[in-house]
């Protein structure tokens, strides 16, 4: 089994009209073993931007702390916030930092941008190959099953509550046909002026 | 012990010595979904025969009608694949002239797992989905591993987008963390099976290299097989 | 069948030229690429040399939790339906409990190929069985039957784990055999990827002189207790009692009602 499905898991980030998606199972396993349901491999790093970060949960953690201390660092110099497009390039080049020792995780990045509020979705591989496509990224070990399912239920120009249907579907039936994530899915909805959480209840087997 | 074919076993997989000699295996690629419905059963394969990042043909029909109520659809590693469905051709041929009548697809789907199974130890290597009309009339759908473990089910994908594409048919036709307030599922409907299977073919090509070029739809009622063609991505 | 060739098989296919070879085939050939049709235990001899079977046996589906166990009103069988290549779930719905014949049942886990098949060749035995000694095959000749089968096929790859219930005049009995050719008999086992989480419950609570509907809730809730800790185990949660004079299915439940009923934090869900 490779190193990136030690623990299972997955993300997904979706693109609509002037709002952006993304969602994360609940599942921190060892192999087969299921460990614990809450573990949300996504974190609120920004007011309006998501990082969601699979693999190894011991680098998922570290790769979010050392990016919450280069992005804290990045404000203070700066003085404003951190958009989008400038975190995933950080993000990128720190994972190259790493090229011969990589850490074992493949990040999703989701916002809007803080000036121009376009929504932005951009996934790479562990060593920070970025790939920023109009539509949706995946990540995780039922990256196939999810490529499935958001090919053939994401369209473009979606409402907020249109976006959280096709997202929370596209999950919800890929992780079923994957043993190592799901228990559990926590979806975020970004728009200009709120974010809304929203748990699912899904199978937990 | 002789009857029981032990004295052909070579020493074989001894712990801490394992060296692979040669690969019998490639994965010419390829896709299959296949959708059941009360009498009538839908089988599409994409028509893309590859190896690596090359193409062997754009035209390669995946689907082998074995009798007018019966067709399989096998994909994996081609030369398995002609040698399997070649042996079943045979074996039926076999089965009409012994027993004067042709094999029910239920008898079909049996004979395929025991035909896998037999070569336990060096496998075919293909994923094989078999639909048909069974003895009572209805669609069924029968899908097996590389040895021959058989399962019946109402729909089904398979080969190198398998993965993609199973979701979607639990979502669209198993109706799966659907919310349908109370109500039972709805039938599946011939036309309805034949757009879903074109749908979730049109998403694959999106993003599986190894299928693309056209699908081949059967459509298998009592009155036999009905064949539609479908164009998709060609690169 | 060039690579049939390649790979030096022509003692199986005698087949010079793909043109001709299906219009040639001998009587014999065809027996012979055949072989299990007539000796069920004859299968294909692996090819000389070791060759490259990752891509295939990764592919394998592979079944997993099942339990067992007797009390005083008859034997508990119970299993899980999730069948996963890898991590990829392949069926939700696979029958793991198998009647072997009116007495005998068997539970499967392991790869799902493995002990369909052989569970197809015990119910043929049985009945043959059946019709040569005019009474039943006991639960222990048909686990010398499985453990044979593993011992000639050692080394090879197969993997299976079983349970085999069923009522003798000399009462109950529950076998467990296994491909690396284990065969105990006892009063209670787990088997598969899930069973160490299943035991957890099923050890502590175990009593033989448990009621019928203690006796399935018991079973109902270790089988649970897999589905959620164990990746490969999942879907419906299938019940069989067994007991002197037939075995029934005692209930089908989705393991999410299960879920439910047990959890400790089934608030949070419900």
């Amino acid at each position: 089994m490779s190193i990136l499905a030690y623990n299972g898991g997955c993300v997904v980030a979706m693109r609509g009209k002037d709002c952006v998606a993304i969602a994360t199972d609940h599942r921190f396993g060892v192999q087969a073993q299921t460990i614990s349901t809450d573990f949300k491999k996504v974190f609120h790093i920004a007011p309006r931007m998501f990082l969601g970060l699979t693999g190894l949960q011991t680098d998922i953690l570290t790769v979010r702390d050392r990016l919450m201390f280069r992005k804290n660092l990045y404000e203070t110099r700066e003085n404003r916030e951190m958009a989008p497009k400038p975190f995933s390039a950080m993000l990128s080049s720190f994972l190259y930092e790493h090229r011969f020792g990589p850490y074992f995780i493949e990040p999703v990045v989701a916002g809007l941008d803080p000036k121009t509020l376009k929504p932005f979705v951009c996934n790479m591989d562990l060593i920070g190959c970025p790939n920023e496509p109009d539509d949706f990224v995946v990540a995780g070990t039922c990256a196939e099953q999810l490529y499935g399912m958001c090919e053939t239920l994401w369209k473009p120009d979606l409402q907020p509550d249109q976006l959280f249907e096709v997202i929370a579907q596209s999950m919800m039936n890929a992780f079923d046909r994957d043993a190592m994530s799901g228990w559990g899915a926590t979806v975020y909805i970004i728009e200009k002026d709120k974010i809304t959480e929203r748990s699912l209840k899904t199978r937990m087997d | 012990m002789s009857n029981l074919g032990i004295e052909q076993f070579p020493d074989y997989q001894v712990p801490g010595v394992s060296h692979a000699d040669f690969s019998p295996y490639e994965s010419n690629g390829g896709s299959i979904v296949a959708i059941a419905g009360e009498d009538f059963v839908v089988i599409a394969a994409d028509t893309r025969l590859s190896s690596g990042y090359n193409i062997h043909t754009r035209k390669q029909s995946k689907l082998f009608p074995l009798s007018n109520q019966t067709v399989l659809a096998s994909t994996g590693c081609w030369c398995d694949t002609l040698s399997l469905t070649g042996l079943m051709k045979l074996r039926m041929q076999n089965y009409e002239h012994t027993h004067l009548k042709t094999m029910t697809t239920d008898a079909v789907a049996q004979m395929l797992s025991i035909i896998m199974y037999n070569r336990r130890f060096f496998p075919y290597y293909v994923s094989n989905i078999l639909a048909g009309i069974d003895k009572d009339g209805k669609g069924v759908v029968f899908s097996y591993d590389p040895i021959g473990h058989c399962e019946r089910a109402t729909y089904r994908a398979g080969g190198t987008a398998g993965a993609l594409l199973q979701p979607v048919l639990d979502n669209q036709i198993g109706y799966k963390n659907m919310n349908l307030h109370g109500e039972d599922a709805p039938e599946v409907t011939k036309e309805r099976a034949v757009a879903v299977a074109s749908d979730t073919f049109i998403s694959a090509a999106e993003r599986d290299i190894y299928t693309g070029d056209s699908v081949l739809i059967n459509i298998i009622t009592k009155d036999g097989i009905e064949t539609q063609e479908l164009q998709l991505r060609q690169d | 069948m060039s690579l049939e060739e390649l790979c030096g098989l022509k003692a199986f296919l005698k087949t010079t030229n793909w043109s001709n070879s299906m219009r040639q085939i001998s009587e014999h050939d065809f027996q012979e690429i055949t072989s299990n049709f007539n000796n069920p235990y004859r299968l294909m001899a692996p090819v000389p040399g070791t060759p490259d079977l990752t891509n295939a046996s990764l592919k394998i589906d592979h079944g997993t939790t099942a339990l067992g166990f007797v009390y005083q009103g008859g034997i508990v069988l119970c299993a899980d339906s999730r069948s996963s290549s890898g991590i990829n779930v392949t069926t939700q719905t696979m029958d793991k409990i198998v009647p072997v014949s009116s007495q005998i049942v068997g539970t499967l886990a392991g790869g799902s190929a493995d002990c369909t098949y052989w569970y197809r060749v015990l119910a043929r035995e049985s009945r043959l069985h059946e019709l040569r000694y005019k009474r039943p095959m006991s639960v222990d000749a048909a686990a010398k039957m499985i453990c044979h089968v593993s011992e000639m096929h050692r080394g090879t790859g197969l993997n299976m784990g079983m349970l085999l219930a069923g009522y003798s005049p000399k009462g109950p009995s529950l076998v467990y055999v296994d491909s690396d050719g284990v065969n105990i008999s006892g009063k209670r086992f787990s088997v598969g990827s899930g069973a160490s989480n299943a035991l957890g419950i099923l050890d502590p609570m175990y009593r033989f002189d448990l009621t019928d509907e203690e006796a399935f809730d018991l079973a109902l809730q270790s089988l649970c207790q897999a589905t959620l800790c164990d990746a490969s185990t999942g879907g419906m949660v299938v019940l069989h009692h067994v007991g002197p004079a037939a075995h029934r299915i005692v209930r089908k439940v989705d393991c999410m009602e299960l879920h439910k009923k047990y959890s400790l934090d089934a608030r949070n869900f419900s």
